[in-house]
């Protein structure tokens, strides 16, 4: 599966009450084949996340009625919202901003104006590494996961399908006496020698 | 003036004798003249009645003669001044001499006759002269008695004197001079009279007398004087005025001036300077308050300069008006006892100052109460209380013990034992901190009381350290026993070595079960590695090196050999720097061991298996590629032989092919052609695979305009496409650079081979080739290329897939007579695209279609600033982005970039200026005021940082925006851009996108003005036509759809508005508004579609709340019309 066909499973939520700001966002972002959605505040923005499910949310700081920061901490402590990452989009100068951004839980930044290229390369990252966190959802005795959409896969193929991580197959000594335990050659080999 | 006492005398008798004599002369005189002034006064009465009688008598007888005569004759006595005689009738009968009733005596005597008949008066004026005549004389008389008198008594008396008094006085005088001149020696006067010899006896008494006292006098003095002079103490005495009166040679040696010198001298002149001030005050007071007695201290300078600390004894004197009539001092020089005193007072101060400042509590205080009598500083400062507050106070009352008991505790064993030493006891500071110390004390006298000393050490810190002491010793502890490690603590000199007990333990002893010394080490170590370890134990001790390891065997309690590694460290050496000292671990590796071991084994016979292996396979190889490429060279050479009469074959028949116009001999031809066309590509394709395999060939690498080159390719393979009708799509990633480094002739050989085969396997479907950008290296600039070859055709089976790429191997069963072909072309593709440092892969299902994947590595993407494309294509539609009117300054030195972003500008409603070069720029800037300026970077005559620099730098042109076009390959950055005055950049190839974006900062940006939906509009239209039947009914169709379907949707665009469904929204409204005919609907949808694809929110959000006032509007319509 490569990212392009991936990016149309990821849905970007625009909260920002510059309509021009929506416009650049938006059609730079769609066409880099992201789902879009949009909000001009606060209020807007929870609707929208009571509706739907969001990898992603680019919130700008400075909004009329409630502000960047309340609302993301609004979502850090929904525990059904807190895993989504928040990128805030900033005025270039407002290093105390970019700090309590990081502060309230943000997971990155973008000054304003953005540079397009740099932009989509953080919402990518963002987007990226959204796909191994969140509360996910494990059996407790054969460590299953269950996904998005209900099936329940196992551990190894959930995280290479979620990340970029590969395996490398070995046999801990616990499974190896259960599987080889009655085999000669393993009561010879390893047996003898512990 | 001393009289002589003759003179006295005489003077004094003298006048005794003058005042007595005149006393008797006064005496004699007023006896006399009384006497004379009886008598005077008895004779005028005598004269006084004879005239009476007369003047009566010769007046009775009128006898004016006799009266005459008697008159003168009265009148010549001298005592009678005058007289008249007056008649009864008051008739003056006579009158003589002068009268007048003022005289000292005046009589008037009536006069009688018989002593009856009045016959007249008479009156008369007597003068004293007479009587003071007489008194004169007595006076006279008088005197000249007295002085006889006096004048004989004096010679008398002054005889006498002389005789009796004057000459034993004399006498005596000269006795007394003797006697003045110390000559004690009785009086030889003798004979006197009694009063004269008890003088001189007295004399005499008083001289024996005086004689004595003046022995005595004399030894007293004596005796004094030796005292004064023997004595070391300064004596002096001062006068009044300040000056001395007597000084002693103690003085003087003081003074350093010799005694005659001294006695005048002002004594305060001698007085230290520092004192003068002193000395003079407290002897004002002394005298102001009267004192007489006093002692006093100050200090002396001698002439020399010497100085003498001196205690005085003075005495001062004061006369009856309390003035001071001298001063009389006795003093002390004490100037080595100031000396002593001083250094006293100075190690009396050492000792205070060692009391005060001892680094350790120093208490004094009451045996019995506890009060303090004398704490030093640091009890202060560790206790945190001022003096006052502690002095007076016990301890009791400070609180200052952490535990009350440790007092009664010591002060018991004061009594006890009189002296406690370093008790450890907590004492409390006024802040409540608890503080360590050690407190020794002993009971002392002091002013017969018992009194505790104490001295108290603060070792918190102390406790602090051995507490973090233990508690690191006890880590370490812990971590020896997590790690399961036996200590040891060698001494090598005694030999002796302490094993913990996890070191016996280890090895499965007791602890404790050998002995503690080198000897169980060397006892449990394996014989074959004690020789070993033994030499790395002495090479150890003999070198400086503080670290120590060794791996060696130690024998277990059940007699088998563990593996056991040792480290240690050198921790003390003595000062030749031998080890006296070490410490170490140790470990049980056994089972590292044997992991090891066996590793060790399998490693050695795979490296030697795979070494065979190997050397066999290399000369295999070798061989093969020897043949190989002999074989190739001589194919490559064979192949130029034959192309040279073939090229002849080809050649001529082309030439030929346009004269001949018979139909059979140009079908001839033709087939001669073609053949030699086979021929052709067939030795070309050998000769290229010989060349390769043969290490001929070259990639030659150029930057490639990929889209020209597909193009290309389009247009060979077009006619042959539309021949069989099948599809043909060329996809172009919109990511790839417009140049990219490649060998373009080779890259052209393998898609025209794929692609041919691709059209020749295909009879019905299309052929895709698609080109895209993989991906990114880390080296700038540098991507993956990726080639899709994908056809609908034949495909081939699995069984064939690996065959495909091999030298002649053509697919089994192909069709060679349908298909032809030399069975090359793969291999050559494989070929080129390996050396083009790629691969390439197939994808095939039989009878459903091939897919040639080709992938390049590291493909470099050209930006040259003559060949590249200013723009690249985008897959953003600018076409939606319009600007307000705005004034851009394109400069390029290069016409066809200029061009491009001309036309791309007028697009989007921007007017352009062009110049060639930075100098033209300026100029241009000046005359038109662009609103932005594009600068090329890279330009002849003036560089664009240069005109810059100049635009930047005039007042009227320095706020014109400047965008930087630069190279991405140039070394320019952004921030060295944005240095020199430029306000933004842009890298070529510039994406149309950010070409906008970046302009969208400096113009302002109006969406596509087509769509300038307002209500107003909607007014407008309200009125534009009647509508006809048709049109109402359709009117009311699409209002009825609306209100079925589509409401609910608008109402949920009410909280959120999701992009895509706005979207769908507006596509049906316009569909609705095309199907029934309502141009309103059909606008408004068009609108809100282009609102919503191109994010604008604000104009997409206007029109779905305007959506009701439309509804509202086309019902009015309807109803109007209808």
């Amino acid at each position: 599966m490569t990212k392009e066909q991936n990016k149309e499973f990821f849905s970007i939520l625009i909260v920002d009450d510059e309509p021009k700001n929506i416009q650049l966002l938006g059609n730079l972002l769609e066409e880099n084949g992201y789902g879009i959605e949009f909000a001009m505040d606060g209020e807007g923005a929870i609707k929208w996340l009571e509706k739907k499910n969001f990898d992603l949310i680019l919130l700008d700081i400075m909004m009329p009625g409630m502000d960047g920061f309340e609302l993301c901490e609004k979502i850090k402590t929904n525990i059904s919202l807190m895993h989504i990452p928040i990128i805030f989009l900033t005025a270039k100068t407002d290093t105390e901003d970019i700090l309590k951004a990081f502060e309230m839980g943000g997971s990155d930044y973008v000054t304003k104006p953005f540079r397009p290229l740099e932009l989509l390369a953080r919402v990518k990252q963002q987007v990226e590494m959204k796909t191994l966190r969140g509360l996910i959802p494990i059996c407790a005795n054969c460590k299953s996961i269950r996904d998005d959409k209900g099936a329940w896969s196992q551990i190894e193929a959930y995280i290479q399908e979620h990340s970029a991580a590969l395996f490398s197959h070995g046999m801990c000594p616990t499974c190896m006496e259960q599987l080889y335990g009655e085999q000669d050659w393993f009561k010879n080999k390893f047996k003898a020698s512990q | 003036m001393q009289q002589s006492i003759k003179r006295t005398l005489n003077v004094q008798v003298g006048a005794v004798i003058f005042i007595v004599n005149i006393l008797i002369g006064v005496i004699f005189y007023s006896f006399s003249a009384h006497i004379s002034e009886k008598d005077f006064l008895k004779r005028i009465e005598v004269q006084k009645q004879y005239l009476y009688n007369v003047y009566s008598q010769l007046l009775w007888h009128f006898d004016i003669n006799s009266i005459e005569v008697l008159s003168d004759m009265a009148l010549t006595n001298s005592d009678l001044l005058g007289l008249r005689l007056v008649s009864s009738d008051n008739e003056v009968i006579i009158e003589k001499g002068v009268l007048s009733p003022e005289s000292p005596i005046f009589y008037k005597q009536k006069l009688h006759h018989q002593h009856q008949s009045f016959i007249g008066y008479v009156e008369l004026a007597f003068a004293k002269s007479s009587i003071k005549r007489q008194q004169d004389l007595i006076i006279a008389v008088c005197f000249l008695m007295v002085l006889g008198t006096i004048i004989t008594s004096l010679l008398f008396i002054t005889s006498l004197l002389n005789r009796h008094l004057v000459a034993p006085l004399k006498l005596l005088q000269q006795d007394l001079g003797s006697i003045t001149d110390g000559n004690f020696k009785p009086s030889k006067i003798l004979g006197q009279k009694s009063e004269i010899q008890n003088i001189i006896n007295g004399f005499n008494k008083m001289s024996a007398a005086l004689a004595e006292r003046d022995r005595t006098i004399y030894q007293t003095q004596e005796r004094y004087r030796e005292i004064v002079e023997g004595t070391k103490n300064l004596v002096a005495e001062v006068g009044p005025d300040g000056k001395f009166l007597f000084v002693n040679d103690v003085s003087l040696e003081i003074f350093g001036l010799p005694s005659n010198e001294c006695i005048g001298q002002t004594a305060i002149d001698f007085v230290h300077p520092d004192d003068v001030e002193r000395t003079k005050k407290t002897i004002s007071e002394w005298v102001e308050t009267n004192q007489t007695n006093i002692t006093f201290e100050n200090r002396l300078v001698s002439v020399t300069g010497q100085v003498r600390d001196i205690l005085w004894s003075i005495i001062i004197y004061y006369d009856e008006k309390n003035d001071v009539s001298s001063v009389k001092s006795i003093g002390r020089d004490i100037t080595s006892r100031k000396e002593i005193e001083k250094e006293l007072n100075s190690s009396l101060k050492k000792f205070e100052k060692a009391f005060r400042a001892a680094p350790v509590w120093v208490v004094l205080s009451l045996l019995e109460g506890g009060q303090y009598l004398e704490v030093n500083d640091t009890f202060l400062s560790s206790m945190g209380y001022p003096q006052k507050d502690v002095i007076g106070k016990t301890s009791v009352e400070l609180n200052s013990w952490a535990d009350e008991f440790d007092r009664e505790r010591i002060v018991s064993q004061l009594r006890e034992k009189g002296r406690v030493r370093n008790v450890p006891v907590d004492r409390r500071t006024r802040d409540g901190k608890i503080l360590n110390t050690l407190f020794s004390a002993e009971i002392v006298q002091l002013e017969s009381k018992p009194v505790i000393i104490s001295v108290t050490q603060d070792v918190t810190e102390l406790k602090q350290i051995e507490r973090a002491l233990q508690a690191s010793q006890k880590r370490l502890e812990l971590a020896f026993e997590g790690a399961n490690d036996g200590l040891w603590d060698w001494s090598p000199q005694t030999n002796e070595i302490y094993f913990s007990p996890r070191w016996f333990t280890m090895l499965g002893y007791d602890a404790d079960e050998f002995a503690h010394d080198f000897d169980t080490w060397i006892k449990l170590t394996h014989p074959k590695d004690l020789k070993k370890t033994m030499v790395i134990v002495e090479k150890f001790l003999a070198d400086q090196d503080d670290f120590y390891a060794a791996t060696f065997r130690m024998k277990n309690k059940d007699g088998q050999w563990k593996w056991i590694n040792a480290r240690g460290k050198a921790v003390e050496r003595d000062e030749k720097g031998n080890i006296t000292r070490m410490v170490g671990t140790h470990s049980d590796i056994s089972e590292l061991k044997k992991v090891e071991e066996e590793l060790r084994n399998h490693k050695e016979h795979l490296e030697e298996l795979v070494e065979n292996r190997t050397s066999e396979l290399m000369i295999a190889k070798e061989e093969a590629d020897k043949a190989n490429r002999a074989k190739s060279e001589f194919l490559a050479n064979m192949s130029h032989e034959i192309r040279t009469p073939l090229n002849a074959v080809t050649g001529f028949s082309e030439l030929l092919s346009s004269m001949v116009t018979d139909e059979k001999q140009k079908s001839y031809l033709e087939a001669i052609k073609s053949s030699g066309k086979s021929l052709l590509q067939l030795i070309n394709d050998i000769l290229d695979l010989s060349k390769i395999e043969a290490g001929k060939l070259d990639i030659q690498k150029r930057p490639v305009n990929l889209k020209i080159l597909l193009n290309e390719i389009r247009q060979i393979f077009k006619l042959e496409v539309d021949k069989k009708k099948i599809g043909f799509k060329v996809e172009i990633d919109d990511a790839l650079p417009g140049l990219v480094l490649l060998d373009e002739i080779r890259v052209r050989q393998v898609l025209v081979n794929l692609i041919g085969n691709a059209v020749k396997f295909t009879e019905q479907g299309h052929i895709k080739l698609s080109v895209k950008k993989g991906q990114t290296s880390e080296r700038a600039d540098y991507f993956d290329l990726i080639i899709w070859v994908e056809d609908t055709g034949l495909g081939i089976s699995e069984g064939n897939m690996d065959l495909i790429f091999d030298s002649f191997k053509q697919q089994k069963d192909q069709d060679v007579s349908k298909f032809g072909g030399t069975g090359l072309g793969l291999t050559i593709c494989k070929r080129l695209v390996e050396m083009m440092d790629g691969r390439i892969g197939v994808e095939s299902k039989l009878d459903e279609g091939t897919k040639f994947i080709i992938e390049i590595k590291d493909a470099q993407a050209v930006y040259t600033d003559d060949e590249e494309p200013i723009l690249e294509a985008s897959g953003i539609s600018h076409e939606e982005v319009v600007f307000k009117k705005g004034k851009v300054l394109i400069v390029d030195d290069i016409g066809s970039n200029k061009r491009l972003l001309e036309e791309l500008l007028v697009k989007v409603n921007i007017d352009v200026l062009t110049a060639d070069n930075g100098k033209e720029s300026i100029t241009v800037s000046k005359a038109f005021m662009p609103d932005v300026v594009l600068m090329d970077i890279r330009m002849p005559v003036m560089n664009g940082i240069e005109a810059t620099g100049i635009i930047k730098n005039n007042k009227e042109t320095q706020n014109i925006p400047i965008i930087a076009v630069t190279a991405s390959s140039s070394t320019l950055e952004e921030s060295d851009l944005l240095n020199k005055g430029f306000d933004g950049f842009l890298s070529k190839p510039i994406k149309i996108e950010e070409l906008l974006y970046e302009l969208s900062n400096y113009l302002e940006l109006t969406t596509n003005d087509e769509c300038e939906l307002t209500i107003d509009e909607i007014e407008k239209l309200k009125h534009d036509e009647n509508l006809t039947s048709d049109q109402v009914a359709n009117l009311t169709k699409a209002i009825e759809i609306i209100e079925m379907n589509m409401m609910d949707t608008w109402r949920e665009f009410q909280e959120t508005q999701p992009i895509k469904e706005v979207r769908t929204f507006g596509k049906e409204i316009e569909a609705l508004g095309s199907t029934y005919d309502v141009p309103l609907l059909s606008t408004y949808g068009r609108c809100l579609l282009l609102y919503a694809r191109t994010f604008d929110v604000k104009n997409m959000q206007l029109s779905i709340k305007e959506f009701p006032r439309l509804i509202e509007k086309l019902k009015l319509k309807r109803g109007k019309i209808g």
